[in-house]
C-alpha cells in the first residue's frame, strides 16, 4: 500500500531507495508511493540522470592520468632513503576482542604499573606490622644446636648457626 | 595470489618501495576521480592525487588495520581537496537558489526515468552542460559525498567514515545536493525556462 500525499520525508525514502539503502520492510511501500507521486518521481528522475552523468564522465578516459603520470609526481618526492620504518614505527595496531590498541600501549601500562609496584613495595621499605614477629624455631642437631629465625614472609629465612667453641661450621647437607 | 592491501601496508612498513608502488597503481584511479569530482581541473586533481598519495606513505604507521586501506585514503583525499578549497580561497561558485524544501513547492518537470532511460538523457549534449555547470555550483563536500557516492559507490557509512562525519550528514548532504541539482536543471528539462526557449 503506497503512501498518499507528497512530503520531504518520501524524498528522503526515495533518495534511500536509490542508493540501495533502504530496508526491505520500507521499499514496497516506497515503490507504490512512487506510482502517484509525480514529484517524487521527478526528483528520482533527477538523482537517476545526475548518477549516470557522473559515472560516465568520470569513466571518460580523457580524465584519467596514466600510472606512469601519477607515479611520477609521487616516486620523485619520496624520502630518499626509503628504508624500514623505525621500531616505534613499525608497531602497528593490534586488533583484539573489538579493541584495537598498539603494542606500545600495553608496554606503556605495564611500566606505569611497575613503578606503582615499585612505589608501595613492602618489602624492605615499610615497616613490619608489629603482629609480625620473628618466630624462632630452635633445632636440636645431633652435634651442634641451629636456631632458625623465620620473619614475617616465607620466602625469608635466616639461620643463625651457634656451636662450640672450636667446632667448625658445617652446614647440613 | 594478489597481494591483500594489508600485507601491502605491512610490506610498504618495512620499507618496500615496490609495495608502495603496487598500492599506489591499484588506487591511483578511485582517488583521482574522487579529486577531478570536487575540484574540477585535472591538473589540481593530478597534484592532489600525489599528495594524497605521499601523505599515505607518511602516515603509513599511524594505519589502524581494523580500518579498510581504500576508505583511508579517501578521507585523506577529501581532507586534502576541501584544504585545497580553504589554500586557494576559492570555494566552488554558489548561487542563490530558489527555496528547496517547501511541500508545496511546484513539481519539476524532469524527464520521467521510466519513459527515457537517463543514458540516452545524459548524452543529450545541452543536459551535460547543464549538469557541469549545475555540479559546479555545489559546495565542496557535498560534491564529495556525491562523488564518493555516485562514483564510487561508497555506503552512507563509507562516506561518513571517509569524510569524518556522521551518516546523517551524509544522508543530508546527499539530498540536499541532488535536490540543488534538480532545481538547477529544472529549466534545462522539457519544460523548463531553458527547455521552452
Amino acid at each position: 500500500m503506497g503512501v498518499k500525499g507528497h512530503s520531504r520525508s518520501m524524498e528522503w525514502l526515495v533518495m534511500q531507495a536509490h542508493d540501495g539503502q533502504l530496508p526491505e520492510r520500507h521499499r514496497a511501500a516506497v515503490a507504490a508511493h512512487l506510482v502517484d507521486c509525480a514529484e517524487c518521481r521527478s526528483y528520482l528522475g533527477a538523482t537517476r540522470s545526475v548518477s549516470a552523468w557522473l559515472r560516465s564522465r568520470e569513466s571518460a578516459p580523457e580524465f584519467s592520468p596514466a600510472f606512469s603520470e601519477v607515479w611520477r609526481g609521487v616516486a620523485s618526492r619520496l624520502p630518499a632513503s626509503a628504508g624500514p620504518l623505525p621500531w616505534w614505527g613499525a608497531w602497528r595496531w593490534v586488533k583484539l576482542g573489538g579493541w584495537s590498541f598498539r603494542p606500545g600501549w600495553l608496554a606503556a601500562v605495564g611500566l606505569t604499573a611497575a613503578l606503582l609496584l615499585l612505589l608501595v613495595n613492602p618489602y624492605g621499605r615499610l615497616p613490619l606490622p608489629q603482629s609480625h614477629e620473628a618466630s624462632v624455631a630452635f633445632v636440636e642437631a645431633s652435634d651442634y644446636p641451629v636456631i632458625v629465625m623465620m620473619p614475617a614472609h616465607p620466602h625469608e629465612m635466616t639461620v643463625i648457626w651457634l656451636f662450640e667453641q672450636g667446632a667448625p661450621p658445617v652446614p647440613p647437607t | 595470489m594478489e597481494p591483500t592491501d594489508e600485507e601491502l601496508v605491512e610490506q610498504v612498513r618495512n620499507g618496500e618501495t615496490s609495495a608502495f608502488r603496487t598500492l599506489v597503481e591499484r588506487h591511483y584511479q578511485k582517488v583521482f576521480g574522487v579529486a577531478m569530482g570536487m575540484v574540477r581541473n585535472r591538473d589540481d586533481a593530478l597534484d592532489l592525487t600525489q599528495e594524497a598519495f605521499l601523505h599515505v606513505h607518511r602516515s603509513i604507521s599511524g594505519f589502524r588495520s581494523s580500518a579498510k586501506f581504500s576508505t583511508w585514503v579517501y578521507r585523506i583525499v577529501t581532507n586534502l581537496c576541501l584544504d585545497h578549497f580553504r589554500r586557494v580561497g576559492r570555494s566552488p561558485q554558489t548561487v542563490e537558489l530558489p527555496p528547496l524544501l517547501e511541500d508545496d513547492a511546484p513539481p519539476m518537470d524532469w524527464p520521467d526515468p521510466a519513459a527515457e532511460p537517463p543514458d540516452d538523457a545524459v548524452h543529450r549534449s545541452e543536459v551535460r552542460r547543464a549538469l557541469d555547470g549545475a555540479f559546479a555550483q555545489l559546495s565542496a563536500p557535498h560534491r564529495a559525498v556525491m562523488v564518493l557516492r555516485e562514483v564510487e559507490g561508497l555506503s552512507y557509512e563509507e562516506i561518513a567514515e571517509a569524510m569524518g562525519c556522521s551518516v546523517g550528514t551524509v544522508m543530508s548532504r546527499l539530498y540536499y545536493a541532488r535536490k540543488r541539482l534538480q532545481v538547477l536543471l529544472a529549466s534545462y528539462g522539457p519544460g523548463g525556462a531553458e527547455g521552452k526557449q
